[in-house]
């Protein structure tokens, strides 16, 4: 998966509490919904908050910092250069949930974030109008700045704001939804990225246009990103980025999720137990289907837990992804439904054609 | 006449009949056991009428498939049947048969009521009792939404024997009491499971409200959840159960996925598109605008393409299915608006370019290919956000999806007659027939009564002809010439009309 090849990356993180992390992107859990930095260093608030709610940036590095992903507002790849790109396309560790770096969570930073109430819960609609984040201003401010009370301590801008930030992907969440939500967004964020690097290769300064999130402007980059490679599609080795087997045994089962994992993942379990279809105990079956499953056309990624809440609304999702495929969001209002109506593959032209065939068909065949 | 005689029940100059039956070209393309693994029964043995025998062969039916065999006889006994069976192994006439058999033609009623969920399928369906019924003199009409409420009522002024349409239409025409269902003793549900969905559900216990008492209620599917079990016991008496899955899916059907990040999706397509044999294929999305959004790039690519989707004008959605079943067109894009039912035997790739939620959604889906107990190829572009979905549904499912490989057996999906030699196939046939030009698409079958398996298909024309959906060819013809080859020796089949 695409977040996979950034690891080992400098990422910028903000939370939902507006205070900006900077940090080595040590992994991400889908399963428990959380992205680890290392070597972390708070910026504070910086400038996304009115005065009064600022929160001043922390000198010392944390050494590791575990965010709910749900609570992460912004995402994005720190440095202009991409110095490490390729760090590894580490294809293996994918479908295996990405554990290993947990462990040892030292979780500094968490400590200092006790309150975080009706975090989880918090829609990310947000996400979206982040402006395209202009980190490179406080780029290379690393932290130079006083140190102070830590990221989240301060009380306002924790309670208030929709959530605090939320290293610790304890169990505290009754929203396990929209953190699945939420982690797809993430995830679909950080495959955007690269993207936008990539493009940035040539194109120098630009690296974060391609961000998702409020970007429009990443559709140019998209769009151009996308035209069709003259080589053929290697399935071969992209299929090896994928182990379907790490999926089976129990994407949950990776100890350090004991103490952490959502609930929603484990009752996925259990029904997955007993064979949705045995004709020889029933004429019925019990397949995920449209009307049973989660959402109307189905829930997100995870079947039956993913409802995507309150989340962001699907259409903008789906605009969002339909630039990621093709390099446009599509929709009523460009082109509207119907709009390519006999357009395609000229059936247009078949005029006169069919009409009479029922005679000339017999007529034709014997 | 095609089928060898058999010494089955017909008296012996009864034979004749069947001189003058023109049933299209033989299919000979393999099957799986899901269709041939039958008791032996004929039709012959059904006590059938010969008019409607009749019909049956010339539709190019030999002999029952295996649900055939089964409902057929029950239904004929007018009891209430609940029949399970995969995804194109001959429910539409297992159902059509036993109804138009109990049609007093004489009887200016409408004595069947056939259900279905989407509207091509309600025209798919009509026309395989129009070809069934042909030498019956029976009326069928379709009626569907997205129509004029007008024609209809002024059809219905006519004598009506078989109604085949979606619940909506058709409740609002009993409820205005032009439809007369008072002396309908068949009701026929057709991908049952879907039509008691929340959305139909109600629609569909109003509607047996203006049937008699008396009424056959028969339910067909090849997925039954429990929301059908309440149906069941609510509104019908005893059902015979008919299950003929052990396993859910096809065996016929060979299923990989690739795995891609969503941005790679268009040119692993592309990929696909250069590396199949494809005769003709539907491609999936899971939004009408991603329908749209994709036949765009795909025309773009140089391929041709027709899409369909529940928001494009019926008339449009009409033309597509229509043209694409006699092989205007290679591909077709499409929401899950065809994801059931729909028969088209040229099919033998089915791509989901955006992989389904739900398991459900993907056995039907998949079931595009593979029409008849015939080989398909099944491909799912997965994505990281996809990977729980894929486990489910293989779990749910029983089945396993693999990695697709570098290079795929044609054997797996490209009919053994054809693969490299089907220009030399063509060629020959062309001459012996009209010769179109080869470079459409498929010319395949115009089998327009799906349940009929070996049928049509080859067709003429070119048997089935494979051209390779490469780019090369495709690309070449993409663009929107193929019509008129297809339509010479497009039609040649059964007519559809819709």
């Amino acid at each position: 998966m695409a977040a996979l090849s950034f690891i080992g990356k400098p990422i910028s993180l903000i939370s939902h509490s507006d205070v900006r992390y900077r940090g080595i992107l040590a992994g991400i859990d889908p399963v428990a919904s959380t992205i680890q930095l290392s070597n972390v260093y708070s910026m504070g608030t910086e400038s996304r908050r009115p005065p009064q709610e600022y929160i001043p940036p922390v000198q010392e590095p944390y050494t590791y910092i575990i965010f709910r992903a749900s609570e992460v507002k912004d995402l994005a790849v720190d440095e202009p250069a991409n110095q490490r790109r390729n760090v590894h396309d580490d294809p293996a560790v994918i479908g295996a949930s990405a554990p290993q770096v947990a462990p040892n969570y030292p979780l500094y930073g968490s400590p200092s974030y006790p309150q975080q109430a009706p975090a989880g819960v918090s829609p990310q609609p947000g996400q979206a109008q982040v402006p395209p984040r202009q980190q490179q201003q406080f780029a290379n401010r690393q932290q130079g700045q006083p140190s102070g009370s830590q990221p989240g301590q301060t009380p306002n801008g924790q309670t208030q704001a929709n959530g605090a930030a939320p290293p610790r992907p304890a169990a505290r969440n009754p929203s396990v939804n929209s953190a699945t939500a939420s982690m797809e967004t993430i995830e679909r964020a950080i495959g955007d990225l690269r993207v936008s690097n990539v493009t940035t290769n040539g194109a120098t300064q630009q690296q974060r246009g391609g961000r998702r999130g409020g970007g429009r402007q990443g559709a140019d980059h998209k769009a151009s990103d996308l035209r069709v490679p003259a080589t053929d599609f290697d399935f071969e080795s992209s299929n090896a980025r994928f182990d379907k087997a790490a999926l089976a045994p129990s994407p949950r089962g990776t100890p350090k999720n004991d103490s952490e994992s959502p609930e929603g993942e484990e009752k996925e379990e259990e029904k997955e137990k007993e064979p949705a279809y045995n004709p020889k105990k029933s004429f019925f079956d019990s397949l995920s289907s449209g009307s049973n499953g989660p959402g109307p056309s189905g829930g997100e990624g995870r079947g039956r837990g993913g409802r995507r809440g309150g989340g962001r609304n699907r259409r903008e999702e789906e605009r969002e992804r339909n630039v990621a495929t093709f390099g446009e969001p599509g929709g009523v209002g460009l082109m509207g439904p119907g709009a390519y109506v006999g357009g395609w593959g000229g059936y247009g032209r078949r005029g006169g054609g069919g009409r009479g065939r029922r005679g000339g068909a017999i007529g034709a065949r014997s | 006449m095609a089928q060898q005689p058999r010494p089955s029940s017909s008296t012996s100059h009864t034979e004749n009949w069947k001189t003058g039956l023109r049933p299209p070209p033989k299919d000979y393309r393999p099957q799986t056991e899901d269709v041939t693994a039958t008791k032996g029964v004929e039709f012959e043995d059904m006590f059938l009428r010969r008019e409607l025998l009749m019909g049956i062969f010339e539709a190019g039916f030999e002999r029952p498939s295996p649900i055939q065999e089964e409902a057929i006889p029950i239904a004929l006994t007018k009891r209430d049947v609940l029949a399970r069976a995969k995804n194109g192994t001959g429910k539409t006439a297992a159902f059509v048969i036993p109804s138009l058999q109990q049609v007093d033609v004489s009887k200016n009623k409408i004595q069947a009521l056939l259900l279905v969920p989407t509207r091509e399928l309600a025209l798919q369906t009509a026309q395989v009792c129009k070809t069934l019924g042909k030498h019956m003199g029976i009326q069928v009409m379709v009626t569907t939404g997205g129509t004029t409420l007008k024609d209809d009522i002024i059809r219905l002024s006519e004598a009506v024997h078989v109604l085949v349409g979606t619940p909506g239409r058709i409740l609002d025409l009993a409820g205005k009491g032009v439809a007369d269902l008072s002396e309908c003793p068949v009701f026929v549900m057709d991908e049952a499971d879907k039509l008691l969905s929340p959305e139909f559900a109600p629609v569909m216990e109003q509607l047996l409200s203006y049937l008699p008492k008396t009424r056959q209620v028969m339910l067909f599917s090849a997925t039954f959840p429990m929301i059908v079990k309440d149906f069941k016991e609510k509104h019908m008496k005893s059902p015979y159960e008919i299950n003929l899955m052990e396993e859910l899916t096809l065996r016929g059907v060979t299923q990989y996925y690739a795995y891609v990040e969503e941005r790679q999706k268009v040119h692993c397509l592309n990929t696909l598109f250069s590396k199949l044999q494809i005769n003709q294929s539907i491609i999936f999305c899971n939004s009408t605008n991603r329908v749209e959004l994709l036949a765009k790039k795909v025309t773009e690519l140089g391929y041709s393409c027709f899409y369909s989707h529940a928001k494009m004008l019926q008339s449009h959605r009409n033309r597509v299915f229509h043209d694409f079943r006699n092989g205007v067109c290679r591909n077709l894009v499409c929401s899950d608006l065809l994801t059931r039912g729909i028969d088209i035997q040229a099919v033998n790739v089915v791509i989901n370019f955006d992989f389904p939620k739900n398991a459900e959604t993907y056995l039907h889906r998949i079931g595009r290919s593979g029409r008849f107990g015939h080989l398909g190829l099944a491909i799912n572009l997965v994505t990281y956000e996809d990977r729980f979905n894929l486990y489910k549904i293989e779990q749910e499912l029983g089945t396993e999806i693999q990695p697709i490989p570098q290079q795929i057996d044609k054997g797996l999906y490209v009919a053994p007659t054809g693969p490299t030699e089907d220009n030399t196939e063509q060629q020959q046939k062309g001459k012996a027939v009209a010769q179109q030009p080869q470079p459409q698409p498929q010319p395949a079958q115009r089998q327009a009564h799906q349940p009929v398996p070996q049928v049509q298909t080859r067709q003429q024309a070119s048997p089935q002809v494979m051209y390779q959906s490469g780019p090369p060819q495709q690309r070449v013809n993409g663009g929107p010439v193929p019509q008129q080859q297809p339509y010479p020796n497009g039609y040649r089949g059964v007519p559809v009309a819709r």
